[in-house]
């Protein structure tokens, strides 16, 4: 294995555990605030060519709301959480204590439960990258989109894209349980983080 | 017929029941036609231009071309040109995308995409037949090369024929 390579091995290796510690957090505190058990996990940590990263979900194109985070900092890094719209009107029922089914369409509580998801989320993980890690990173308040999922996920990546063709992606489904509710979460750190996550010892 | 993805920074080419897919943002999609042999070609460029630096790496095939509506528009043109023989007054062009999607972000790229290709067109003398470009939500675009027809769908909204 070249020096390139064993770099690449523990960039994906040091994101990955920090990623799955910072999810586990997440899980708690998401499945406190609905009440029901949510399950987050890693599905792969990839390197993709930025012109094929988004065909899997061009073929799949769904309507979705997604809260966008930058968490700015000594290792900067974009956040997505992306909920198809159905699965979006159930979690906003789980957050307000209401029966599955009473939200009908998306409305300003929608929007809140999204962002609110977002926040919580992406403070989970940059707060166990700051307290293991040791580095600073702060999660910007998020931005909620109502789009394609192909699109939002084009918004997402286009700074990463204008610095790098090749972009490395942290792909995490999420699970409500008994409910039907599938999510995607990506994490995706910037080309100036790869450095700094590299040289992280001792996981 | 047979389905064609264009993803981000990226172009394709074909001919006849073929039928080239891609989605936009404030990227732009550039559809490049020939009605006479029914071949035609998508370009989804996300920046203006390539500066300095960038063209240094053009040389060491560190850059993808479609990655900038300059010079990508200009490579699209040549693999048409290359691969079924035509000239540039055998073509029509229709332009799409270049949303501001992010309302809290101020770059005008989409503009700025927008203005590259209708300057490239003007310039290479292809006549641009149809335009879809601004507002704030995403387009799914299909370019059927069997016919010629841009099926765009602004989120939200029906179809169009273009």
């Amino acid at each position: 294995m070249n020096d390139s390579e064993q770099s690449k091995n523990n960039l994906n290796k040091t994101v990955r555990i920090i990623t799955q510690m910072g999810l586990n957090m997440a899980s708690v505190l998401f499945s406190k605030l609905i009440k029901t058990d949510a399950n987050i996990y890693i599905d792969k940590i990839y390197n993709e060519d930025i012109s094929i990263v988004g065909n899997d979900i061009e073929t799949n194109n769904k309507e979705v709301i997604a809260a966008m985070v930058d968490l700015v900092g000594d290792a900067p890094m974009k956040f997505l959480f992306m909920v198809p719209l159905d699965d979006a009107l159930k979690i906003t029922d789980l957050i307000l204590g209401k029966k599955l089914g009473t939200t009908k369409n998306f409305d300003i509580y929608v929007e809140s439960s999204v962002q609110e998801i977002g926040n919580i989320m992406a403070s989970a993980i940059s707060n166990v990258f700051v307290t293991t890690c040791k580095i600073k990173l702060l999660p910007s308040p998020p931005v909620v989109v109502k789009n394609y999922s192909s699109i939002i996920f084009q918004e997402y990546t286009f700074d990463l894209a204008t610095e790098s063709n090749e972009i490395l992606i942290v792909e995490s489904h999420f699970d409500l349980s008994a409910t039907g509710i599938n999510c995607i979460l990506f994490l995706l750190p910037c080309l100036e983080s790869k450095k700094v996550l590299s040289s992280i010892e001792g996981l | 017929m047979t389905e064609i993805v264009v993803g981000i920074a990226d172009m394709k080419i074909g001919q006849g029941e073929q039928l080239i897919k891609t989605s936009l943002g404030s990227c732009i999609a550039v559809c490049i036609y020939s009605r006479e042999i029914r071949a035609g070609g998508m370009i989804h460029f996300m920046l203006p231009k390539m500066d300095e630096t960038t063209v240094t790496k053009v040389d060491k095939g560190n850059i993808k071309i479609a990655k900038y509506g300059h010079p990508g528009i200009l490579e699209l043109i040549h693999q048409l040109q290359t691969k079924f023989k035509l000239k540039n007054n055998d073509l029509t062009a229709k332009i799409f995308g270049g949303a501001k999607m992010l309302k809290n972000v101020s770059s005008e790229i989409g503009l700025h995409n927008e203005k590259i290709a209708r300057e490239i067109l003007h310039n290479e003398k292809i006549k641009i037949l149809a335009t879809k470009t601004g507002g704030e939500k995403g387009y799914k675009i299909d370019f059927d090369l069997n016919s010629g027809i841009v099926y765009c769908q602004v989120f939200g909204d029906k179809v169009e024929q273009f």
